[in-house]
């Protein structure tokens, strides 16, 4: 056992969860095309649930679920600044001048 | 596998993790970052595309590509199932498979480990396959062969294209190759790593338990998040 002995969730039924999820993505767009929904639900919807799995992937299968606040706080750091660069990349494309 | 477990010196217990899974996360953090700009630039030259921008769905396997993200999804389970292995004593009952049980042993963690190594060698195999597609097809963004589009996506005019829309398929290309082929590199290190823990445990080399234990969670950590980049890669360039 490790020194930093961690409990183990239901892989399986995570890995369900997750081809679940990835069923609907698939499937999303032609659903969206389908029922004539706006550009914005495909893409909110999509995000929406690649998040999803990325945050289950995160927090059950590198076991930051189970981790010090520390860690997941600094873990956080990259999210924080994709997000910012991410924003800042959309202004400058945008052509949005906030000064 | 040894019963004996033997203490771990310099352990970090500021973060709660040991120095090799901290140096880990350090080095994902990193790589995220350069992802991020990755991103960030395919975001920035498709938003300056707009419409013209290719429908990706007409020119990429979309049901294939879908198969080989549950490949790494499953390549994601059979790692952790190697930890969770490695991670329990030897006889003590472990899940194989939804449903069924058996006592843990060295076999059971290397069954994993290798599965793991295969699923991953399979996706390199399909990055290949939809690569030498396109490039046998003569789309690579230097020197990009418009008349071969038809034969990938048959309900492609050539005439009807505007100049605008001419422009940003190599640039489209581009990005599918900077994006898919900067992961394919992370998943073939993977592979490669993933593949020196399950030789080494093989050989017997980890004196402990604790050891192999720490070793396949540091590379599962490795291994995870190049699961979590594709799930994000195959949503933002694949479907939307």
């Amino acid at each position: 056992m490790t020194q930093e002995a961690h409990e183990h969730p239901p892989y399986f039924l995570i890995c369900g969860a997750l081809a679940v999820l990835t069923i609907i993505e698939v499937y999303l767009p032609g659903l969206v095309e389908m029922w004539e929904l706006s550009y914005f639900v495909n893409f909110w919807g999509l995000t929406f649930l690649a998040v999803v799995k990325a945050t289950l992937v995160a927090l059950f299968f590198m076991h930051l679920w189970f981790e010090k606040i520390r860690l997941k706080l600094f873990i956080m750091t990259p999210v924080v600044g994709t997000l910012l660069l991410l924003l800042a990349l959309l202004v400058d494309a945008l052509g949005i001048t906030p000064f | 596998m040894s019963q004996t477990t033997t203490a771990k010196a310099g352990s970090s217990q500021d973060f709660g993790a040991n120095r090799n899974k901290l140096g880990m996360w350090f080095f994902l953090c990193a790589d995220a970052m350069m992802f991020a700009g990755l991103f960030g630039g395919y975001f920035m030259v498709r938003l300056a595309n707009g419409e013209a921008w290719p429908i990706a769905q007409h020119y990429l396997n979309i049901p294939l590509t879908a198969v080989f993200t549950f490949d790494l999804i499953i390549s994601s389970v059979t790692m952790v199932k190697a930890y969770e292995s490695a991670d329990t004593p030897d006889g003590e009952p472990i899940g194989v498979l939804p449903g069924l049980t058996v006592s843990n042993a060295p076999w059971v963690l290397r069954t994993f480990l290798g599965l793991t190594v295969l699923f991953g060698a399979a996706f390199i195999g399909f990055q290949y396959y939809e690569w030498s597609h396109f490039i046998n097809y003569g789309l690579l963004p230097w020197d990009f062969h418009y008349e071969e589009l038809t034969h990938i996506y048959h309900g492609l005019e050539l005439g009807t294209l505007s100049g605008a829309q001419k422009a940003a398929f190599p640039l489209f290309f581009g990005c599918f190759y900077a994006l898919t082929g900067f992961h394919g590199f992370h998943v073939t290190c993977g592979v490669i790593y993933n593949s020196v823990i399950l030789i080494n445990d093989c050989r017997g080399k980890y004196e402990s338990d604790d050891e192999a234990a720490e070793s396949i969670e540091t590379a599962g950590l490795y291994w995870h998040f190049v699961d979590l980049v594709w799930i994000l890669l195959f949503t933002f360039i694949y479907l939307v």
